[in-house]
This record gives structure tokens, sequence and C-alpha cells, in this order.
């Protein structure tokens, strides 16, 4: 993988260089997908987020401001897509009611990973504005002004929601959930 | 109970953003409360798992299925539209226009003239001028009147949209209200053949893009932000002016009356 600046494959690709967007997408393919994930609990749905997402970013390379970090302008795009998604499934499923990653049998995974998916499902049912907050700071781990630029919200909500957030999972998960294998 | 004082001073300090001064108010009052204790160290606790969820690889196919989708753009056709844009913005974005106490629109865009003409150089008075075809000069003008007024909100935005016109001039200020830096689209539209726009003045820190043609102007921006545009309607004929705001969640479209109380020129 490269090591240039966003901004230069930015303007490679802007002049016409479509293997520095292919530099930005093996980047970012990762967090993107994971924040796409935790959002629609759907590996499927998370990768069709995910392209969706990069192909408008590539449609509005154009449009981006440079003041702006590349990835929390394209974390935007995924929020936006992924919220859509959920917005077409929301007649066909409910949402609280989603299974996170269930296809894997639980017996046969180590002890941190059972932790792991307690927490994940508590968090996959915290209502929506909760649980973008939490994805983006914690999966994320982006700083509140990133998250109220990705959001659309001001940090005062970020960090009002990631608040009760925490509350809620804490009141979901029992110590002994949170310290199993610690 | 544990405060709410308590509580954000517990969250911050998750958060690391604690003053000493802070840290030491907090330590004092975990000493004396044992509900505050036992919330504490269970919300460091699930702050520590949180952290520590591993990700999940992306599916393999991932870089490839979005590399075959990309469709073809031209993005030097559409920066050099934007940048003409832009370019004749800028020329009207010094000095900010100000409406001040109960200064009339038709006043204010009279000193608007003056000022800008006073303040850009010859060939930026030039290029404007080329720019907008017809400047508006006080006497084009002549007296204006409020004819509509409409205020709504979309999404965390407040709108407000002050509609004035002269014989022959519409004048549109839309303001934009928000505390949030959330997209937004504004596009201000006719289909009235004998409107001509110009863009008098804008505030936007966010602007993401502008652009216009004869018959609408459009800007997308991440927060607040106020236009004033005007419109030549020589012809009188033009009803209403449609105004579209657009965020990822909503849209509304309000039609805005341009006729109302025509104003005679005496």
């Amino acid at each position: 993988m490269s090591n240039e600046p966003d901004v230069q494959l930015i303007e490679q690709c802007l002049n016409g260089n479509n293997r520095a967007f292919g530099e930005l997408v093996e980047r970012y393919q990762k967090p993107l997908f994971n924040a796409a994930l935790k959002i629609v609990n759907d590996r499927d749905m998370a990768k069709d987020v995910t392209q969706i997402a990069f192909i408008r970013a590539y449609e509005k390379l154009d449009t981006y401001n440079q003041k702006f970090k590349f990835f929390s302008w394209i974390y935007r795009m995924v929020v936006n897509e992924a919220i859509n998604v959920l917005r077409q499934q929301k007649n066909r499923v409910d949402l609280d009611e989603c299974q996170m990653l269930s296809n894997e049998n639980p017996e046969s995974m180590l002890h941190h990973r059972q932790v792991e998916e307690k927490i994940e499902t508590a968090v996959a049912k915290l209502p929506l504005d909760y649980r973008m907050v939490t994805i983006f700071y914690y999966f994320a781990n982006l700083p509140y002004d990133e998250i109220s630029f990705v959001l659309g919200i001001s940090e005062k909500k970020v960090k009002s929601r990631l608040y009760s957030a925490r509350q809620i999972l804490s009141r979901t998960l029992s110590e002994k959930e949170l310290a199993y294998n610690d | 109970m544990i405060s709410d004082k308590v509580v954000e001073l517990i969250h911050r300090d998750l958060d690391g953003t604690l003053s000493q001064k802070e840290r030491a108010q907090l330590e004092k009052h975990l000493e004396s409360d044992n509900e505050s204790r036992e919330m504490l160290a269970k919300l460091r606790l699930l702050h520590k798992k949180l952290h520590e969820i591993s990700e999940t690889e992306p599916p393999a196919d991932l870089k490839e299925s979005v590399m075959k989708s990309l469709p073809v753009v031209r993005y030097s056709a559409r920066k050099q539209e934007l940048s003409v844009a832009s370019k004749i913005i800028e020329l009207f974005q010094v000095p900010r226009f100000q409406m001040a106490g109960m200064f009339s629109l038709g006043a204010a865009a009279a000193l608007l003239f003056l000022v800008i003409t006073q303040n850009l150089s010859i060939s930026q008075q030039a290029t404007a001028e080329k720019a907008m075809g017809t400047i508006l000069s006080p006497e084009k003008i002549g007296n204006v009147e409020q004819v509509d007024s409409k205020h709504f909100t979309i999404d965390d935005y407040k709108v407000d949209i002050n509609t004035s016109r002269s014989e022959n001039i519409v004048f549109v200020r839309i303001d934009l209200k928000s505390e949030s830096n959330q997209p937004v689209q504004l596009v201000v539209s006719s289909e009235a053949a004998d409107l001509k726009f110009h863009a008098l003045d804008y505030n936007a820190p966010n602007l993401i893009h502008a652009s216009f043609g004869n018959d609408f102007f459009s800007a997308a921006t991440a927060g607040p932000g106020n236009w004033v545009l005007a419109f030549d309607d020589p012809d009188k004929a033009t009803e209403t002016l449609t105004i579209e705001l657009k965020t990822e969640l909503n849209s509304i479209t309000e039609l805005v009356d341009i006729q109302k109380a025509k104003v005679e020129n005496n």
C-alpha cells in the first residue's frame, strides 16, 4: 500500500488516475466496512453500503473539501447509505430483533469472542442515534469533532448521545458478562 | 441517586478530558459515595471492552467490486463550471452584506453596489460587470418592498426566506441557522423564461459547492449560511420562485410569491 497522503491520491484521481482511487479503497475499506457492518448488522448489506459509499465518493471527489479529513467525509457517505438501507429494511425487519453476526456457532468460539459478541449484540440493540455515535467513537476511534462532522450533529449532541449509550450498555450488560475472561 | 454533574464528570473521566480541579472534585466525591464508585468501575470496564472489540475483515472482493463499478466522471469539466460560479460569488463576497436594523433591502442593495464598486479594483469591477451581465445600479433597483416571508425548519436547520421586489428585480434572502454541520442542498429556481439570475452575496463558511444558470441557483453547504440572490424580472410575468432544501433525510419545497403587492414605478 502507498504511503502518499490522501490529498495527493485525490489530486491524482482528479487528474484521471483511477489507480490512486484504488489506493484509497485499499486504505479505508476495512474501517468503512466495519462501521457499515455495525450499523446494518448484515455482512452482505455492509458490503453493498461500503461499495456504494466508495462510488458516491468517487463521483463527488471534485467537491471534497480538504478542510475535512477524507475518511470523515467518506464515513459520512457510509452513514447516509446505511441509513437508506435500514429504511428500506424497516418494513421487513424489526431492527431490535436483529441478530448480530448470528451464523456462527457460539460453542466453537473463544471466550473473549463471546464477550465481544455480547457487547456487539447490546450495541446493535441501541437506538440508531446512540448506536452510530458508539460505533464511531469506539470502533472507528474518531474524536468528537470528527463524529460531529460525520453525523452532522453538534459535538454537544455527540457527547450526550455517547453518555446515554454508555449508560444503557452499562445497565444492559452485567459486570459478570463484561468481566468474563478478563 | 447520582447527580447529573457527577455522571458527566464520570463520563469525561473516561474520555480523559477532566481538568486537574475536576478530577480532584470527582475523587473527593467518590471517596464518600459507593454508588458513584461502582458506576465508574463498571463504565471503565465497558469502555475498555468496547475499545478491545476486534475488526472484521472485509470481503476479499470488495476493492475489485468497487473498482469495476466506478462510473466515468469528467472532473475537469465540472471543475471549470464550479470555478466560474465561485469566482462570481467571490467577487461579491467582500465586503459582507449587512442587513442592519430596519435598513430596507433596496437601500442596502444600493449601498452594496456602491461599496462593491468602490472597493473592487478596476479590473475586478470590469470582470464583475462582464460576469454578471448587467450590474445592479441604485437607479435600476428603484423602490423595494417586501412581498413574502417564510419560516420553517428542516432537520437541524431553521430557515428564513424573505422576498422583496422592485419593479424589475426580485430579491431573495435565505438564512439557514443551525448548530450542526449537517449537509444541506439549496436550490432556487423558476420555470419562467424571463427571469435572469444574479448572485449578490453569500456567507457560508462550509460551502461545499455552488452553481447557477440563467434561471436557477444551487448551493450545498454544511452548516449555517445566508445568501442574497437577485433575479431580473422585467416582464413581471412570473408568479413564484421555487425554493428547495434537501438534507440527507428530508426535503422541503416552498413556493415563494414574487408578485404580491407588486410595486408600481412612480
